[in-house]
């Protein structure tokens, strides 16, 4: 039986020591059993400390061991929007992947914010994650980039571990997924269909990955392609295209937008001005979002194998792998893109 | 290679002030450091590489610059705006997010997912706990150590709660389906034992009690199972009301996988207004929630010194495309 304990006085946490004591045995014996350790326990000892453990409501004190060890059983995941469909689903697959690894993921966000980003990495960097991992996409031009790597560089340092995630602008293991060449296929793809004229939507923050995707694609189309560079959100593409002079919108064949979220921002224009997809104009997206099975017509994309992403990020994290591996992307085409009749 | 982490002593000596003003300075403090020295010591902190540390703050304060977001399935829209507007708040504070998820809910295994991951939480000695998820009838959730918690959705006791008015918001569905034409009602639930489900049943069969209740998982899955059941078992009503835009997304998908267009052969409406629904076909009938400001409340909820009682967060009927007028 423990001691009442007036609900007055504050409750100071439970820790080993008290542990140890209700269960009789050795401090080291209790670490062993809550902390782990390759040496093992008694049974009947182990399950005296847990029952010790669980009576008294001991909770590890986990920024205490962080401090001990040095690092944490945290995986730090930097990304640049949770309401953006890709990013979230890529939280969705590293959570899971990290679950397997008995790591726990913390989850902080840029909001494409340049400046952020640095903020964010000298924050995380005092919580000594096992490893940082930056998914957000780098800019084209980064204005701090210096700075960045620098701290990125003190954190490994001190023994922490850096991952990108499809980015190369950095100096650091980076796990692509091949973003160039997923977008080029399917450019040749929809030209063999028979699409002369695409209309390329861009993104208007300067993202390296997402110009790959611009570039892969012109350069895979053969045709005559013309690039815009609309605000990079479902909203922004949206009102790019209802802004749309007439005689543009009539011409358009083909919308080759850098991720689902905008092409579905580009579909979404295109019923608000009376245009039927895919009839009146083919629309394709990048990504390959999970949302895309609830949209009418079924929307032509690129899949990235996220679960795959996740596997080879986490390994890296956990330096069991030192091998570069670029995960495929592949275009799929559906109804949104149906062969050209001439 | 092993380098030596610069300490704020390191940071005072660079910056050739006391130890005491660089820790102000850093740190924040209620006592002022002249503006001068504080630019000094920062500059000196940049070129040193000195970074707090965050655990060891922790532990000497009992407290982090850590905010926690407890969700349920982080691909899922609903939590996603959510969790948008508890990092807006979050970032306007200087405070860092960290989102855990506990899955999509899947009854007393859900819970007990939700009772570890505090327990976790609870070591890491968090500024704040915001629950987005846990909306189990009845809880008991215990605070964190020296940390503040919130919940979204009435159902924890003992908790500070953002109270989201699912009955009312139902009930004006309900209200404004009726004046559509729709006179034979099905309603595609949720499990009974989320409070939240059992609120917009009951709201919506205040105005509508001949509607007939099926029950599934909180999930696009469940919307699809639930629906596929209602027709297997001949039945054609002319509407359903799904209790949220995922499991009414499933449904649709069900229809169609039937031969039956939906909105036009039978009507759907869901609950949340997440930002897919205007991208299914037809648009979703929907009950808007303002998510991310609820996000936002919660947290600033559950750092408040002094919270005081507010309003429930209006619910808001958003007719479209798929009930259209019978």
């Amino acid at each position: 039986m423990v001691e009442a304990q007036s609900d007055a006085a504050p409750r100071r946490p439970v820790t080993l020591t008290d542990v140890a004591r209700h269960a009789g045995v050795s401090q080291p014996t209790a670490s062993r059993v809550l902390n782990g350790s390759a040496r093992t326990v008694a049974e009947n000892y182990r399950k005296r400390v847990l029952e010790a453990a669980q009576e008294l409501g001991y909770t590890p004190n986990l920024a205490a061991q962080a401090i001990a060890r040095g690092t944490s059983g945290t995986i730090a995941l930097v990304i640049g929007g949770i309401s953006d469909p890709y990013f979230s689903a890529l939280a969705a697959a590293l959570m899971k992947q990290a679950e397997t690894y008995g790591l726990r993921v913390s989850i902080a966000v840029t909001d494409r914010r340049v400046d952020r980003e640095l903020e964010l990495v000298r924050e995380l960097r005092g919580q000594q994650p096992r490893a940082i991992v930056l998914a957000g996409t780098g800019y084209v031009d980064p204005p701090n980039g210096d700075e960045l790597v620098a701290e990125l560089r003190r954190f490994e340092e001190t023994g922490g571990k850096v991952v990108l995630i499809s980015r190369t602008d950095l100096p650091f293991e980076t796990v692509t997924f091949d973003t160039h060449e997923g977008a080029r296929e399917l450019a040749a793809e929809l030209a063999g269909l028979g699409y002369r004229r695409a209309l390329v939507l861009g993104s208007g923050t300067p993202l390296l990955s997402m110009q790959q995707r611009v570039d892969g694609f012109v350069e895979g189309f053969g045709g005559t392609t013309t690039v815009a560079y609309p605000e990079f959100s479902w909203a922004g593409t949206r009102d790019f295209i209802r802004a749309l002079p007439d005689d543009e919108l009539a011409a358009l064949e083909l919308i080759f937008a850098i991720t689902d979220d905008m092409a579905l921002g580009a579909i979404a224009g295109l019923r608000d001005r009376g245009r039927r997809i895919p009839q009146d104009v083919a629309v394709a997206g990048f990504d390959d979002i999970t949302t895309l099975r609830d949209v009418v017509p079924p929307l032509t994309t690129v899949h990235v194998p996220l679960d795959q992403v996740a596997e080879e990020t986490v390994r890296r994290a956990l330096d069991a792998d030192g091998g570069g591996r670029t995960v495929p992307a592949h275009p799929v085409i559906r109804a949104s893109t149906p062969p050209v009749r001439r | 290679m092993s380098l030596n982490t610069p300490t704020l002593t390191d940071v005072a000596a660079h910056a050739g002030v006391s130890l005491a003003t660089a820790s102000r300075a850093l740190n924040g403090s209620a006592r002022k450091v002249n503006p001068e020295l504080q630019e000094r010591v920062l500059a000196s902190a940049r070129t040193l590489g000195y970074s707090a540390n965050v655990q060891a703050q922790a532990v000497a304060r009992g407290t982090s610059n850590v905010v926690a977001l407890v969700v349920g399935d982080i691909a899922d829209p609903y939590f996603a705006s959510i969790s948008s507007g508890v990092v807006r708040v979050a970032d306007e504070r200087g405070l860092v997010v960290t989102i855990t998820a506990t899955g999509p809910y899947a009854g007393p295994e859900s819970t007990a997912r939700e009772e570890a991951a505090l327990d976790a939480l609870r070591g890491q000695r968090p500024r704040a706990v915001v629950l987005a998820g846990s909306r189990v009838v009845g809880t008991d959730t215990r605070p964190g150590d020296g940390g503040r918690v919130a919940a979204i959705g009435s159902g924890a006791r003992g908790l500070r709660t953002v109270d989201v008015d699912n009955r009312g918001g139902a009930a004006a569905l309900a209200t404004e389906l009726l004046a559509l034409g729709y006179r034979d009602v099905a309603v595609l639930a949720g499990p009974e034992e989320l409070v939240t489900v059992r609120d917009r049943v009951d709201g919506f069969r205040s105005v509508l009690p001949s509607a007939r209740v099926v029950h599934a998982e909180f999930t696009r899955e469940g919307g699809h199972r639930a629906m596929t059941a209602l027709l297997a078992a001949g039945e054609r009503p002319d509407c359903v009301f799904a209790v949220s835009d995922v499991m009414a997304i499933g449904a649709m998908a069900a229809l169609r996988e039937a031969g039956i267009v939906p909105g036009e052969g039978i009507g759907v409406a869901g609950f949340d207004d997440i930002p897919l629904v205007a991208d299914v076909t037809p648009a979703l009938t929907s009950v808007a929630l303002p998510l991310a400001d609820i996000g936002a409340r919660a947290l600033e909820l559950a750092l408040a010194d002094d919270p005081s009682p507010a309003e429930p967060v209006p619910a808001a009927v958003r007719l479209r495309a798929s009930t259209p007028r019978r």
